[in-house]
């Protein structure tokens, strides 16, 4: 590899391990948890049962999220630049736009379907979340897939494969929450929030969703290395990267075997216990944290020549 | 009442007196700006780009133009605005070494200041120099990430993105930067392109010069002499490596 010759000065990987991955993994998991509610409410049988637990998910993930990419900053106090100021070239400038917007639709959504119980009025006014929700699938994406020197990032697939995997991990954690249900029930106010929650039902009808989910990452992810190999020496160089390199471990221990074959395997062959879907749910969430950390810190790996 | 007021109708006349010889003082900066206009202008308000030919037959790798940025810049340890690569290859008594320095590319069109979400990087249009705004800047590491070249880095004590700016507040004052005026072996040329007649233009039209990552289209302000030497026996190295 030319560039490790040429690079003898140290080289350093820029993002933080863990907080920008975390950031992505929140945002994605916040929209699809948000999606599942918004389908359940439509009638979409699979979903039905995770209105409430769907909105909660994604209230409780955005809340969260902003901690990890405010500890990213070298200057976490200067945060208000970002809405001071807005690049229009820049996916991280839309990132704060639709985040704030997705915030505040989400926010009005919760209390139309929480506390005004107007199921109707609800519906409409989840619709305007939703362009929002697909936005932070887009941008979450778009903020790797539009760094053209770095082949691991360069990629139109890169939005929809962090789409799937979002859904991936938003399906894993309503299952970890179904198997939890009666620990989660004992919450006080807990019934009152969680009214439709039908549990075993909507936990089987999930476990099929999660099992497509993990199938549809896996095609997507072997499309990706399939487009990899065949491009240019730094993108083959990426490839034995992940395949063999200081990625593999990530890549296929964690992400393909733990967080997709594992899962995979517990929801097709075992039988319906709750600790069988709560171990599949486990591995599922860190499959997809493990992607996340390939893909973002993966990208940084290698030195650019 | 007298006495307090004589003071005050004073300081009437004179802010009137103040702001009449104000309006004097615009009204003909006004009337001459169109004449000042006219002389050729030598001050870093015109539109120029600024370039830099580094001629790889003459660097000898000592490393005085990283040293003299570190000191021009106050760059802290473990991080660099300029450095020198080496290169080495073949096998004793076989030998090659060869050096290519680095620093910013002040690219044409950078990726760098596309990305930037608060548009703390920015191309300064007087000089064509890629510059960063410290005060804006949010540290959020997303442009070192987008420079194909990796000339950027987060200063690990202010904790804002950093890179070469070709010492801006030198070359403003119509000085050289220091890694030029260091360079023992004249390797480095600075100038303006927009200048004909200047060294760096004189060079790009004389010379065979190649510019790093060409294919990244980024349009680089800083040209090399010998660069296709020099990757070669890094492909040379690759090769016998793998």
């Amino acid at each position: 590899m030319n560039a490790l010759v040429l690079y003898n000065v140290p080289h350093d990987i820029p993002f933080h391990p863990i907080f920008m991955t975390m950031w992505f993994f929140l945002l994605s998991m916040s929209a699809a948890s948000f999606l599942v509610s918004f389908m359940g409410l439509h009638g979409v049988k699979k979903f039905d049962g995770h209105v409430e637990t769907g909105l909660l998910a994604a209230v409780g993930l955005i809340a969260i999220a902003p901690f990890f990419i405010l500890m990213q900053l070298g200057q976490p106090l200067r945060a208000y630049q970002l809405v001071l100021n807005f690049n229009i070239t820049s996916p991280l400038s839309w990132g704060v736009l639709i985040l704030l917007c997705y915030a505040a639709t989400l926010l009005a959504f919760g209390w139309q379907l929480l506390f005004r119980r107007d199921r109707e009025r609800s519906k409409r006014v989840g619709l305007a979340v939703v362009p929002f929700a697909i936005g932070l699938f887009l941008y979450s994406g778009s903020v790797l897939m539009v760094i053209e020197s770095r082949p691991l990032w360069h990629s139109s697939l890169i939005p929809v494969l962090f789409a799937a995997s979002g859904f991936v991990s938003a399906v894993a954690f309503l299952l970890l929450l179904d198997a939890f249900g009666d620990l989660l029930r004992s919450i006080p106010g807990a019934t009152w929030v969680l009214g439709s929650w039908k549990e075993s039902g909507s936990a089987s009808s999930l476990r099929g969703v999660l099992v497509q989910d993990i199938a549809l990452d896996l095609v997507l992810i072997a499309i990706f290395i399939v487009a990899l190999v065949t491009g240019s020496q730094t993108a083959q160089d990426t490839v034995a990267l992940l395949l063999r390199g200081e990625m593999s471990g990530m890549f296929l221990g964690v992400q393909l075997l733990l967080g997709a074959a594992i899962p995979l395997g517990l929801l097709v062959f075992f039988e319906r216990s709750r600790a069988v879907i709560a171990t599949a749910a486990v591995a599922a969430l860190v499959g997809i944290y493990a992607m996340r950390y390939v893909f973002v810190i993966g990208g940084l790996v290698l030195p650019l020549s | 009442m007298t006495t307090k007021n004589v003071p005050a109708c004073d300081d009437v006349d004179l802010a009137k007196r103040n702001l009449f010889r104000g309006i004097g003082v615009v009204a003909g900066a006004a009337a001459i700006a169109p004449a000042k206009a006219a002389v050729p202008n030598t001050t870093p308000t015109t539109s120029r780009r600024y370039a830099m030919v580094i001629d790889l037959e003459k660097c000898y790798g000592c490393h005085a133009c990283a040293v003299a940025c570190k000191a021009q810049n106050e760059v802290p340890l473990g991080v660099f605005r300029s450095w020198v690569k080496s290169v080495e290859s073949g096998r004793y008594p076989d030998v090659e070494l060869r050096f290519l320095p680095r620093l910013c590319n002040q690219c044409t069109d950078p990726p760098c200041v596309r990305v930037c979400p608060v548009e703390a990087s920015f191309v300064d249009a007087a000089t064509g120099i890629v510059r960063i705004d410290q005060d804006t800047c949010i540290g959020c590491e997303y442009c070192i990430t987008a420079c194909p070249y990796e000339a950027r880095f987060l200063h690990p004590e202010k904790k804002v993105t950093e890179k070469c700016d070709f010492c801006y507040a030198k070359v403003i004052q119509g000085e050289l930067p220091a890694c030029v005026e260091a360079c023992p072996a004249r390797a480095r040329t600075f100038g303006d392109l927009t200048d004909e007649r200047s060294e760096v233009s004189q060079l790009l039209n004389t010379r065979v010069v190649r510019t790093l990552g060409e294919e990244h289209g980024t349009g680089p302000n800083v040209f090399y002499v010998g660069l296709d030497e020099v990757l070669e026996t890094v492909k040379v190295r690759v090769k016998k490596e793998k």
